[in-house]
């Protein structure tokens, strides 16, 4: 075996080690301490040496799959020497949860707000972003990935505070004025 | 006395976070359920290709003279000059060459002749349907980035609903009613979560790319969109008016082959052919990198003029070239594809079961809703079953394109109304279940009825033998199911 394949194999080993520490962690739930910093430790020790074996970007990216397949495995061992429970609690603490229903015209907008209306905020607030990183000195390609990586997930992070926040006063205001303030800074810096 | 690190959660952040995560699931859980199967299928898309046509010439590699010449034998049989002439390279994955113009494509032979022409209708389908859910190019594109972000909100606030996430990880309770169906969405969400976050992530850039180009172009380069992405990818040279002969195809080729022998050539494409501004640029791919490849520019007479650097540029040009194998998984070989595989149909899983825990909650506190239950479940099974119906379809030949188009979108509404009427989940589930098996091996007797010749061969073999077994089990399952209840 080649020094490459067994660096990988110790990986796997590195990696199945860490999320069984992580699960004895997570199974005990107190003074855990040293099972949590030594099942991250190990998992990231196996990311390193996936790294090392395949290339920073690629190695790294093999590393996470393969701690994400064992960790599945570990996940469906549990799901089959799992024990029937547990339902019953459950039921009755959702049985007295009040129903929640809101009127079609503040559905209509939350959708609007999430969707369209979040999706421009992100927009002007990306390309408000290009703007000032460039007024920055940033390189270019650098601004341009940054932007690229911005938009989806400002989106994103709007949409969530769309359905999170439940006075729509508030939330409208939050997401309008995400979009609106980078629009003027835009503005302001073209003329 | 021991003592607990996990923070005091608040039960209201996590009742407003479950909202925030219902809002986004319920209104768009089936475009990303839909996209969620069309994206898992699309990482097998060049085993689909090779499927279709399995009689197609295949080979490892082809000599530059044997490219160049199937190349200018394609170019010249058009009577309007393509602005465009690309081959593309034989891969691991995909062992052909392919002439393509900007009309059409043909495959080569390894000697150099023009064999039949690329014809793959239900890839192309499926492949549409992931890119575009069949609007229209800039429109599709789009909506499916904002489908992903959507993904990613959907992830978020699924973290933020959930307190114990980490204490949580390995817990797996059994048992009737919603429990394993939460049990079952949480584990799958969070282990999973390095996969659809990235994968939500990665799509959604592809997706906003060109909206985004938009504004900035209109923010920093007068409204000029290519500036944008040129210090990135690089610019397309002015084109130069007046003929010239047929640039060097076989040339750069041959520079690559000889000077980069550890890089895999995949795609060459000649720009505006036979004008005297024509020049070539080579794709090739780095072995251990995420990035799909660099370009490499040749002037006419087969020059070298340098790469892009989207291999040894800036950061930045690294980290865009890799967003897409980063999405597709196609920068591992066949164990990356498996994983993939794997994690897209747990996002399958979870999109599924996370909309029919609304359900059941809802049920719980007394507020049933069948007709909706019911219809979801037509989308969850009639979703395979349709693409499963437009393979058969396609592969006896009795439509394509718009044809296989109408066929989906128009089978969904009608699944889903059919199923809303209905109002039974479990006969649903049951005939989609039987409807998914039998079409697919329908399709699998039809193919190697057509494909006699190539039925047993590389090309065919892969794709029949896992239709089989995909069709095996969900009747054999529900076989069983039929005897337990």
């Amino acid at each position: 075996m080649s020094d490459e394949a067994l660096l990988r194999v110790a990986a796997l080993g590195m990696a199945a080690c860490g999320i069984a520490l992580l699960q004895a962690a997570w199974r005990i739930k107190a003074n855990n301490g040293w099972r949590l910093i030594g099942g991250w430790s190990l998992i990231g020790a196996s990311i390193v040496a996936w790294a090392y074996t395949s290339g920073a970007d690629k190695g790294a990216a093999l590393g996470i799959i393969a701690a994400v397949i064992i960790a599945l495995l570990f996940v469906g061992r549990q799901a089959l020497l799992a024990e029937r429970r547990g339902e019953r609690q459950r039921r009755e603490r959702v049985a007295k949860a009040p129903p929640e229903r809101s009127p079609l015209a503040r559905r209509i907008w939350v959708g609007a707000l999430l969707g369209p209306i979040a999706g421009l905020a992100a927009l002007s607030a990306s390309t408000a972003l290009y703007v000032a990183l460039i007024d920055l000195s940033v390189e270019q390609t650098a601004a341009l990935t940054t932007v690229f990586f911005a938009f989806p997930l400002l989106w994103a992070a709007l949409a969530v505070v769309a359905g999170y926040v439940r006075h729509l006063g508030r939330k409208s205001a939050t997401i309008l004025a995400a979009g609106l303030l980078p629009l003027m800074y835009i503005f302001l810096n073209a003329n | 006395m021991s003592t607990s690190i996990w923070p005091k959660s608040s039960s209201e952040r996590v009742a407003k976070s479950i909202n925030a995560h219902s809002v986004v699931g319920l209104a768009l859980g089936a475009l990303l359920y839909i996209l969620a199967i069309t994206g898992t299928l699309s990482v097998f898309n060049r085993e689909l290709q090779r499927w279709e046509q399995p009689s197609a010439p295949e080979m490892a590699a082809i000599s530059p003279d044997a490219a160049a010449a199937a190349a200018t034998a394609v170019f010249s049989s058009e009577p309007t000059p393509t602005t465009h002439l690309y081959i593309n390279f034989p891969q691991p994955d995909l062992p052909r060459t392919v002439i393509t113009t900007d009309t059409q494509a043909f495959f080569a032979n390894a000697d150099g002749t023009v064999a039949g022409r690329e014809h793959f209708p239900w890839t192309q389908f499926l492949l549409d349907l992931h890119y575009y859910l069949h609007l229209p190019t800039i429109l599709g594109l789009t909506v499916v980035g904002a489908l992903g972000a959507f993904l990613l909100a959907l992830s978020i606030s699924g973290f933020m609903a959930h307190p114990r996430i980490f204490r949580d990880a390995f817990t797996f309770r059994r048992g009737a009613g919603r429990v394993p169906l939460l049990d079952l969405h949480n584990r799958l969400s969070v282990w999973t979560a390095p996969f659809h976050i990235s994968n939500a992530l990665t799509g959604a850039i592809l997706g906003l790319a060109s909206i985004l180009a938009f504004a900035v172009a209109s923010a920093s380069f007068g409204g000029d969109t290519t500036a944008v992405f040129s210090p990135i990818f690089g610019g397309e040279p002015a084109p130069v008016e007046g003929d010239a002969p047929l640039a060097n195809i076989a040339g750069p080729l041959a520079y690559m082959n000889d000077t980069y022998p550890e890089l895999l050539t995949t795609y060459f494409i000649l720009h505006d052919p036979t004008t005297a501004g024509q020049h070539t640029t080579i794709i090739a791919e780095h072995g251990d990198r995420l990035i799909f490849g660099d370009y490499y520019n040749f002037d006419a007479a087969g020059n070298y003029e340098g790469n892009i650097g989207i291999s040894d540029g800036t950061l930045g040009q690294q980290i865009v070239g890799s967003v897409y194998n980063v999405h597709f998984g196609n920068w591992g070989g066949l164990p990356v594809k498996l994983a993939y595989l794997v994690f897209g149909l747990a996002l399958c899983t979870v999109i599924a079961s996370g909309v029919r825990i609304y359900f059941q909650r809802q049920r719980d506190r007394g507020l049933a809703m069948p007709r909706w239950e019911a219809a979801w479940e037509g989308v969850v099974w009639g979703t395979p079953a349709l693409l499963a119906l437009t393979l058969f379809l396609a592969v006896i030949g009795v439509t394509e394109g718009l044809g296989l188009v109408a066929v989906f979108w128009g089978g969904l509404v009608g699944i889903g109304t059919t199923a809303a009427i209905v109002a039974a989940v479990l006969p649903i589930r049951r005939y989609l279940k039987i409807a998914v098996g039998a079409l697919l091996l329908a399709t699998l007797l039809s193919h190697t009825a057509l494909h006699t010749d190539a039925a047993v061969s590389t090309a065919s073999m892969p794709v029949s033998a896992t239709g089989v077994v995909v069709a095996g089990l969900l009747l054999l399952g529900l076989r069983r199911q039929s005897r337990t209840d």
